[in-house]
C-alpha cells in the first residue's frame, strides 16, 4: 500500500518511514506542501500523512488543494502535528483532513488509523 | 514641670523679660517727674518689672494646659496695664505704649476673643486704681519717658511686623514644598503604573517565549523518542536482546522529559491566556477506564492497588483532553506519594444546589499526606509541597497547578483534604455541561476565576440578532463600557468620550465589568488586556460566551496589542495604549453607528468552509445567510438583500464569475459589495473580469481571520458611506 509522507524534517521522515516500511507499507516523500499537491496527483497514493508546519505551502493549504481537486479528493489525509491542541485538530479537520494525530507518533495508534482510513478509502467518496 | 514650655509661653516670657523692666523704668520716670514717687510704689514697680515675668512663666508652665495658663497671664497683664495707666493719670504716650503692647499681645495669641477680654481687664484695672486716684487725668508726660515710650511702640510694632513677615514667608515656602512633593508623588505613581504594565507585559512575553521554546524542545525530543523506539524494534528483529533494556531506558527517559516539557508548555499557555477549551460530548466511564489503563503501571510500580468506582455516570459535555489530563495528574500524583497502599478513584454524578449537574471525581490515597502549610502551597505553580519533595519524588510541581487551572476553565474547581501520614483526597468538581456552566458563571453567581475560551454553542448568533433588533427600536445616546483596572485610564477615556457626546461607564475589574455589561447592555466595550485577577482575554471570552452579550462589539485596549488573539476570541478591534484620541473616535464612529443591514450572504460550495465563515462572522454580530452556488445565491438575494456578499469562485452549477455577471447584468444598480474569497490563483484575464465587479479579492488560506473580518467591515462601511455608482460598485478598497 502506497503512502505519501509529507514531512520537511528529515529525522522525522526517516524515523517514520523506517517504522512504516517495516510494517510493509510502501512510502513516497514530499518535503513541502506544493510538492505534496503534485505528488498526490502524480503518485496516486492510497493515503497521505501530512505534517502541518511545512515550507512553501503549509499542510492546511496543501490539504485544502488536494481536497479541492476532484482527482485527489478521495485520498484520505491524516494530519500530523506537534501541537497537541484541540484548535489544531479542529483546524486540520476544517482544512479537509480525514483524521489527526500528534507527534511524537504512537506507531500502533497511527497504524490503526491508517488501516481504518485505507479501508474506508476503498469506497468512492 | 518635666514637660517643655509651650512655645507661646516661651515667647511671652522673652517679651516680658525684655519689655517689662524697660516699661517699669519708664513708669518710674513718669512717677518721679510728677513727684508722686513713694517707696511702696517703687517696690511695686520692681516687682512688676523684675519679678512678675518669671512668676508668670512658672505659673503658665504649671497648669495642665500651658496655653490656657498663658492666656490667664495675659489677662492679668491687661488688668495691670489698665491699673498703671490710671495710676499715671493716663499720661498719654506711656499709656498708649502699655495698652497697645498688651492689646497686640492678646490679639496675636488669643485672637479677638482674648483681645476683648483683655480690654475688659484693662478697664477693670483702670477702674480699680481710678477709684483711688479719683480718675485724675493728666495727659502730659515728661520728655524722656515720652520719647522712650514712642521708641518702645516703634520697636515693639516693628518686631511684630517682622515676625509676621517671617511666618508668612515660611507658609509660602511650605506650600511650595508641598506642591513639589505632590508633583513628585504624582510622577512616581505614574512611573509605578508604567513599571507595572511593563512588568505585566514582560511576564506575558515570558510566557509566550516559554510556549514557543517548549515547542522547539519537543522537536529534537521527538527524534530521541522515535529513534529509540525504532531501535528497540530493530534490535529485537536482529536478535540483539542485550541492547533492548538500554534502548528502553533512553525511550523512557525521553518520554519522561517530554511529560515535563508538556507541563511547562501547558502552564505557560495558561499564563499567556492562550490555552483553549474544546468542548465535546464523551462517555465518562470510558474515559475513566482509559485513564486507569494508562496510570496502572505507575500505580503498580510502588506496590499500590488501584480501586475504581465509576459506574452509571453517563456522558458529559466538556474538554475530554483536559479532563483526562486532570485525572491522570491526580492519579499519578497519588501514586507518587503512596507506597504499598490503596489509591481510589470515585466518580459520581450529583445535582448541585443551583440545579446544575456536576461530575465529581475523588482521588483518595493512603500516602504520606500533607501538613496544612504544605496544603496551602500545593496548587501554586513551581512549588511542590516542600522543596525536598522534588529531590525525593521528582516532577515539576506543575501538575496540580495545571489541574486547578483546567478545572476553573471548565467552570469547576478542585478541593483537597489531607492528613500528614494518613493520606490525601483531591476532589475535582466539573459541570456535566461546561456550556451551561459558563452561562451560569456569566450570571455572576460564582467566584471561580476561570473563564472559558474557544468555541461555545451554536445558537449565540441567533439570540444576538434578536437582541440587536430589539435594541435598535429605541434610539438613545450611545453608551460605552470601559473595563480597566486603572482609575486614571478610565477617567481619561471617559473624558475623551464625553467630548464626543458619548456616555461612558467604567468598571475597575473584570467581574464588575461583566456585571455592568449585563445591566447596561452597552453599545461598545473597551476592554483592558492586562488586569489583575481576571485578565482581558478571560473577560472577552465570557462576554462572547454569554448569549445576551455576544453581539456587543468589544475593543481590546493594551500596551501590547495582540490583534490576532483578540480576533480569535471575538474582539472587534484593538487599540494601543496610550490611547490616541483620533483612533478612538474613528473606532467609535465605526461601532456606534452601525449600518442597519447586518446580513452577509456567503456563497461557497464547501460546507466546511461555509460553516467556518458563518461562525466567524456571527461572532462579529453579523447575520449570515448561506448559498451553495451562484444560482442558489441569486435566489437568496431575491428573498432578502444582504449588506455584503462573500463569494467563492470555483463552484458547481454557477460559478463566481457567472454569478457576478448575472448580478450586474440584471441592471441592479444598488447591488451589495462583493468580496471574492478564492483558493484559485487568478489569471490576468480573470483579475480583469473581477476588477469591475468585485470590491476585493482575498486568497483563502493566505488571509488571517482578522484580515477577513477587517475587509468585511471596510467593505460594508464603504458601501454605507459612498453613494453607489452606476456600475453598482461601492467605492474602491481603502
Amino acid at each position: 500500500m502506497k503512502i505519501l509522507l509529507v514531512e520537511d524534517n528529515e529525522m522525522n521522515r526517516d524515523m517514520l518511514s523506517r517504522r512504516l516500511s517495516r510494517r510493509g507499507y510502501d512510502l513516497v516523500f514530499a518535503g513541502d506542501g506544493a510538492v505534496a499537491v503534485e505528488m498526490a496527483l502524480g503518485e496516486s497514493p492510497r493515503l497521505i500523512l501530512m505534517d502541518m508546519g511545512l515550507p512553501v505551502m503549509d499542510g492546511w493549504e496543501a490539504t485544502r488543494r488536494i481536497k479541492a481537486d476532484p482527482r485527489t479528493r478521495a485520498i484520505p489525509v491524516i494530519a500530523l502535528t506537534a501541537h497537541a491542541m484541540a484548535a489544531d485538530r479542529e483546524k486540520a479537520l476544517a482544512a479537509g483532513c480525514d483524521d489527526f494525530d500528534t507527534k511524537p507518533v504512537d506507531i500502533a495508534r497511527l497504524v490503526a488509523k491508517i488501516e481504518a482510513l485505507a479501508q474506508s478509502g476503498e469506497v468512492p467518496a | 514641670m518635666g514637660t517643655r514650655a509651650h512655645p507661646i509661653v516661651r515667647l511671652d516670657y522673652l517679651v516680658r523679660v525684655v519689655c517689662y523692666p524697660i516699661s517699669a523704668m519708664i513708669l518710674y520716670a513718669v512717677f518721679n517727674r510728677t513727684g508722686r514717687m513713694q517707696p511702696a510704689l517703687a517696690l511695686l514697680l520692681l516687682c512688676y518689672g523684675f519679678v512678675w515675668p518669671h512668676v508668670a512663666y512658672l505659673w503658665a508652665r504649671r497648669g495642665r494646659d500651658q496655653k490656657l495658663g498663658e492666656q490667664r497671664n495675659l489677662l492679668a497683664d491687661s488688668v495691670l496695664m489698665g491699673a498703671w495707666a490710671a495710676g499715671m493719670h493716663f499720661s498719654l504716650w506711656p499709656s498708649v505704649m502699655l495698652l497697645s503692647g498688651v492689646h497686640l499681645g492678646n490679639l496675636s495669641i488669643g485672637g479677638f476673643r482674648l483681645a476683648a477680654k483683655g480690654l475688659a481687664g484693662v478697664v477693670l484695672g483702670a477702674a480699680c486704681v481710678g477709684l483711688a486716684t479719683g480718675f485724675a487725668i493728666n495727659f502730659t508726660a515728661p520728655p524722656i519717658p515720652t520719647a522712650a515710650s514712642i521708641l518702645g511702640i516703634f520697636i515693639y510694632g516693628s518686631v511684630f511686623s517682622y515676625h509676621s513677615h517671617v511666618q508668612s514667608k515660611r507658609i509660602v515656602h511650605g506650600r511650595k514644598l508641598l506642591e513639589a512633593r505632590n508633583l513628585e508623588i504624582g510622577e512616581a505613581s505614574l512611573q509605578l503604573a508604567q513599571a507595572k504594565e511593563e512588568a505585566e507585559a514582560a511576564n506575558e512575553s515570558k510566557s509566550l517565549f516559554l510556549a514557543n521554546m517548549s515547542h522547539e524542545l519537543r522537536t529534537p525530543l521527538n527524534a530521541i523518542i522515535g529513534y529509540s523506539e525504532l531501535l528497540v524494534e530493530e534490535a529485537q528483529d536482529a536478535g540483539d536482546e542485550a541492547m533492548v533494556p538500554d534502548l528502553r531506558k533512553i525511550h523512557t527517559a525521553g518520554k519522561h522529559l517530554l511529560g515535563l516539557i508538556n507541563e511547562v508548555l501547558d502552564l505557560s499557555k495558561i499564563e499567556a491566556g492562550k490555552m483553549e477549551v474544546y468542548l465535546e460530548a464523551f462517555d465518562v466511564a470510558a474515559l475513566v477506564e482509559g485513564v486507569a489503563g494508562t496510570v496502572e503501571p505507575l500505580v503498580a510500580k510502588k506496590g499500590n492497588a488501584l480501586l475504581i468506582d465509576a459506574s452509571d455516570l453517563g456522558a458529559m459535555h466538556s474538554d475530554v483532553t483536559k479532563v483526562r489530563q486532570m485525572l491522570f495528574n491526580l492519579l499519578s500524583n497519588a501514586s507518587k506519594f503512596t507506597e504499598q497502599g490503596d489509591i481510589r478513584l470515585l466518580a459520581r454524578r450529583e445535582t448541585g444546589d443551583d440545579g446544575r449537574d456536576w461530575m465529581v471525581f475523588a482521588v483518595e490515597d493512603t500516602g504520606i499526606g500533607m501538613t496544612p502549610e504544605q496544603q496551602a502551597r500545593v496548587f501554586q505553580p513551581f512549588s511542590q509541597a516542600d522543596a525536598s519533595t522534588t529531590r525525593k519524588y521528582g516532577g515539576t510541581g506543575l501538575g496540580l497547578a495545571i489541574t486547578r487551572s483546567f478545572a476553573q476553565m471548565l467552570g469547576g474547581d478542585i478541593a483537597l483534604r489531607s492528613t500528614a501520614g494518613i493520606g490525601t483526597t483531591f476532589t475535582l468538581r466539573l459541570p456535566v455541561d461546561s456550556n451551561a456552566g459558563t452561562a451560569a458563571l456569566a450570571d455572576g453567581d460564582d467566584d471561580h476565576g476561570g473563564g472559558l475560551a474557544g468555541e461555545l454553542g451554536g445558537d449565540h448568533g441567533d439570540r444576538a440578532r434578536q437582541d440587536d433588533a430589539s435594541r435598535g427600536t429605541e434610539p438613545r445616546e450611545p453608551l460605552v463600557l470601559v473595563i480597566d483596572d486603572e482609575p486614571v485610564a478610565c477617567e481619561m477615556i471617559t473624558r475623551m468620550l464625553a467630548r464626543e457626546g458619548v456616555r461612558c461607564r467604567a468598571a475597575l475589574d473584570g467581574e464588575s465589568g461583566l456585571q455592568l455589561a449585563r445591566e447596561l447592555a452597552p453599545d461598545l466595550v473597551l476592554l483592558d488586556v492586562l488586569m489583575p485577577r481576571m485578565d482581558g482575554w478571560t473577560v472577552l471570552s465570557r462576554l462572547k460566551a454569554d448569549p445576551a452579550l455576544a453581539s456587543i462589539p468589544v475593543v481590546m485596549v493594551s500596551i501590547a496589542g495582540d490583534q490576532a488573539m483578540g480576533s480569535a476570541l471575538g474582539a472587534s478591534g484593538s487599540l494601543a495604549k496610550p490611547l490616541d484620541r483620533e483612533r478612538l473616535v474613528r473606532l467609535l464612529e465605526r461601532h456606534l453607528q452601525r449600518p442597519g443591514n447586518r446580513s452577509i450572504l456567503v456563497i461557497e460550495d464547501d460546507p466546511t468552509t461555509r460553516s467556518m465563515l458563518r461562525r466567524l462572522l456571527e461572532r462579529q454580530g453579523w447575520t449570515v445567510a448561506e448559498a451553495k452556488n451562484g444560482r442558489d445565491g441569486l435566489e437568496r438575494m431575491r428573498a432578502s438583500r444582504p449588506a455584503l456578499v462573500l463569494l467563492d469562485l470555483m463552484m458547481p452549477e454557477m460559478d463566481g464569475f457567472a454569478f457576478l455577471d448575472a448580478l450586474h447584468d440584471g441592471g441592479d444598480n444598488d447591488a451589495p459589495p462583493v468580496v471574492v474569497l478564492t483558493a484559485k490563483a487568478l489569471t490576468r484575464d480573470e483579475q480583469r473580469r473581477l476588477a469591475g465587479q468585485a470590491r476585493s479579492v482575498i486568497e483563502k488560506g493566505s488571509c488571517s481571520q482578522a484580515e477577513l473580518e477587517q475587509e468585511v467591515r471596510r467593505a460594508i462601511d464603504a458601501a454605507a458611506d459612498a453613494p453607489v455608482d452606476a456600475d453598482g460598485n461601492a467605492g474602491q478598497p481603502a
